[in-house]
């Protein structure tokens, strides 16, 4: 059975300290989350299926 | 003492249940249960709540609950409960997901699920599969391939059910412990309770583990970490950026990958002139399976080095498979 997952928006980050793009601000569930950049993440997977499938946008933060 | 006597003992110990570290299942007793019951109302798809580490996920537009509760008849002082309004053919699974770290060394294996379970009447309907599978790559349960499946005729009365299965090579990879089956009648509200749950190696269900709160909680905090303070928790200072409050934060335990963050708090107080504020964004930086730093934002402007604190402060962290 397919694990659905309920993001309705999705925000990149930038690391103050480095410059370099950061967590991703997403709102899952309801609730915002700070995702971290790391596939072993669940919810970090599953913005990067839904962006390849065409479902979810990553804004510019 | 002999050495036949000694290992007499030593399976009288097993026969008992006392040899420790036997459970695979993380909070098979359902005693932590870190997130809030859920009721079903508004929810539909995937989610955790309630006992730790166990995932509900339902397919269709029925709404799903899933609760902690008390009850000595699963093995126990606590049980999970997963409730299910409509509608009919509504397929449900409550999962819980065994990472490759934990299951690898058991590939190969003969392996054995016990648990208790009822559930209400729903239209005659009084089964479910108890099923174990394994995940397409390490740690990756996109897809999953089904080990073996088992069915159990459960009534409203709790009972124990004991089930061996062997682990193919691709339990490596981490491995499902399901409870699925489906929400048969279109209308009233179906509860499945279940508890005890015990995966162990051999074809033998022992006597359930118990193991104690804190070492449960431990356990648990490696996939999930909730705190919560009352009143007002000192985090940081006020920073050179003096719109910003800034503190780190070290997680409980390691956790099992880097997780999801949310922060949130009643009000920023600024002790150095006594007022306060309400942030406008608080967010977390820099996480790792460590810790994180957290930031919080808001307009008026401080004084560099002065403490802050936060009232009501909420973490959490989610790094569940």
């Amino acid at each position: 059975m397919e694990t659905k997952m309920n993001i309705t928006s999705a925000t990149q980050g930038t690391d103050e300290l480095t410059g370099n793009p950061s967590s991703i601000q997403a709102t899952i569930d309801g609730q915002l989350m700070s995702v971290p950049l790391d596939p072993s993440n669940r919810h970090y997977a599953e913005i990067i299926r839904q962006v390849e499938a065409g479902e979810l946008t990553i804004q510019d933060g | 003492m002999s050495k036949a006597r000694g290992l007499a003992d030593l399976g009288n110990a097993y026969s008992d249940g006392a040899l420790s570290n036997r459970n695979m299942i993380i909070n098979g007793g359902m005693q932590v249960a870190q997130r809030s019951n859920r009721s079903p109302g508004g929810f539909s798809g995937s989610f955790y709540a309630g006992p730790d580490r166990w995932l509900v996920n339902r397919t269709g537009t029925g709404t799903t609950g899933f609760s902690q509760v008390s009850s000595t008849s699963y093995g126990g002082t606590k049980a999970a409960q997963a409730t299910f309004l409509a509608a009919a053919g509504e397929a449900y699974v409550v999962t819980q997901r065994i990472e490759d770290a934990n299951i690898a060394h058991l590939a190969g294996q003969q392996v054995t699920l016990s648990f208790w379970v009822s559930g209400s009447s729903d239209a005659g309907s009084a089964t479910l599969n108890a099923t174990l599978s394994y995940a397409s790559a390490p740690d990756d349960f996109t897809t999953e391939t089904t080990i073996s499946s088992s069915s159990v005729s459960y009534s409203g009365s709790a009972a124990y059910y004991t089930f061996t299965f062997t682990l193919p090579s691709g339990a490596a990879n981490g491995v499902g412990v399901k409870f699925e089956g489906a929400k048969t009648d279109a209308t009233g509200t179906f509860t499945l309770t279940f508890g005890g749950v015990q995966l162990e190696v051999g074809d033998t269900a022992t006597p359930f583990e118990h193991r104690s709160y804190g070492d449960e909680l431990a356990r648990c905090q490696r996939y999930y970490q909730h705190v919560q303070e009352g009143g007002f928790t000192r985090i940081g200072v006020v920073p050179a950026i003096t719109t910003n409050r800034e503190a780190p934060f070290k997680f409980t335990t390691e956790m099992r990958a880097s997780p999801s963050v949310s922060v949130s708090g009643g009000t920023a107080y600024f002790f150095a002139s006594g007022s306060n504020d309400t942030p406008s964004s608080s967010t977390a930086e820099g996480i790792t399976i460590h810790g994180f730093f957290q930031k919080s934002s808001g307009t008026p402007s401080r004084t560099a080095g002065g403490t802050v604190a936060m009232d009501n402060w909420l973490i959490t962290a989610d790094a569940e498979l």
